[in-house]
């Protein structure tokens, strides 16, 4: 492996083991409020808001991992998403590899 | 700023969608012209970046919290399209994973912190560059380009109002209107997360510029 890649890859992981500080964080991003949120915020939920559902059921909802402590749901989180960029990443660049 | 299912009409996020589909179209033809065995590290790396950065939510006054995006390091290295794309792909897994973000708007969170963001930091980098000192174009740049995000997505929520009112009078999809949503999301992204996203992409594009000069030196590329 490359030095550049080594210190990226450093970089990457350090962040991971870093990303438990964002549970400091008590309340949502402004706007993003739960149905719960919203009604205590205005007195009632506005009806697409109650009733639209998500098209596609998430399978780490708010990377809470049921069972498991809100810092290793978030470690596990935080893997699995970079796990993913890589994968898609490395798909895309093979793919360049083969139409060339 | 990741807008959930629910909160925006379909008057909105269908003609997003109609929108982004093609922009998205040449962001992928333009990051598979970008990538290769060289950029291919820095591409993903900063990538897989742009995701875990936004986990760390930084709380601020009045009870909510917000992130950086990481747009302006991609924007600066490979141009905004390719940004554009990778923060795209962040996104699409944050929704599809995550639930952080609905998959039904996802074209409107894809314009504003894929797009708008990209090509705005990417421009005042532009713009900037060699005028003032290094460190501030960066910072102004990832600043920048949050805070146009940040003026999308107030947009997008406070035009709803106006788009949808049930029997009662209550509006159906986000409650508030442009004058609490201006000044609550911009606001808050001029003065909080702006100046994070401005930092995050000095030390970064400072740790990148360090690592490549490293390399340079001891193998005496150039």
């Amino acid at each position: 492996m490359s030095q550049n890649k080594k210190y990226l890859l450093a970089f990457i992981l350090v962040l991971i083991i870093l990303t438990p500080l964002g549970l400091v964080a008590q309340g949502p991003a402004w706007g993003e409020w739960s149905v719960e949120e919203i009604r205590a915020m205005i007195g009632f939920v506005p009806q697409s808001i109650e009733n639209t559902k998500p098209l596609i059921g998430a399978i780490i909802p708010d990377y809470e991992i049921s069972g498991l402590s809100p810092i290793a749901s978030t470690w596990i989180s935080a893997v699995v998403g970079a796990l993913l960029v890589f994968a898609v990443m490395v798909g895309i660049k093979k793919s360049v590899k083969r139409e060339s | 700023m990741h807008i959930p299912d629910g909160f925006i009409s379909p008057s909105t996020y269908l003609p997003a969608t109609v929108a982004a589909i093609p922009l998205l179209m040449i962001a992928f033809k333009k990051t598979k012209e970008a990538i290769n065995d060289e950029s291919f590290a820095f591409l993903s790396s900063l990538t897989a970046f742009s995701f875990v950065i936004m986990m760390f939510n930084i709380p601020i006054p009045g009870g909510t919290s917000g992130h950086a995006i990481g747009a302006a390091i991609l924007a600066i290295m490979f141009g905004p399209w390719v940004a554009a794309f990778c923060i795209s792909l962040t996104l699409f897994i944050q929704a599809l994973v995550f639930g952080d973000g609905g998959l039904s708007v996802f074209a409107i969170n894809s314009l504003a912190m894929g797009f708008v963001a990209s090509f705005a930091a990417f421009y005042v980098h532009k713009l900037l560059n060699n005028r003032l000192n290094n460190s501030i174009v960066l910072f102004l740049s990832g600043w920048s380009g949050i805070v146009a995000a940040s003026f999308v997505v107030a947009v997008a929520l406070g035009i709803q109002p106006l788009l949808g009112v049930d029997s009662v009078g209550h509006p159906i999809y986000f409650p508030f209107g442009l004058n609490v949503t201006i000044p609550a999301v911009v606001g808050s992204h001029v003065l909080f997360f702006g100046v994070v996203e401005g930092f995050a992409t000095m030390l970064v594009m400072k740790f990148i510029a360090k690592i490549s000069n490293q390399r340079t030196n001891k193998e005496v590329v150039i």
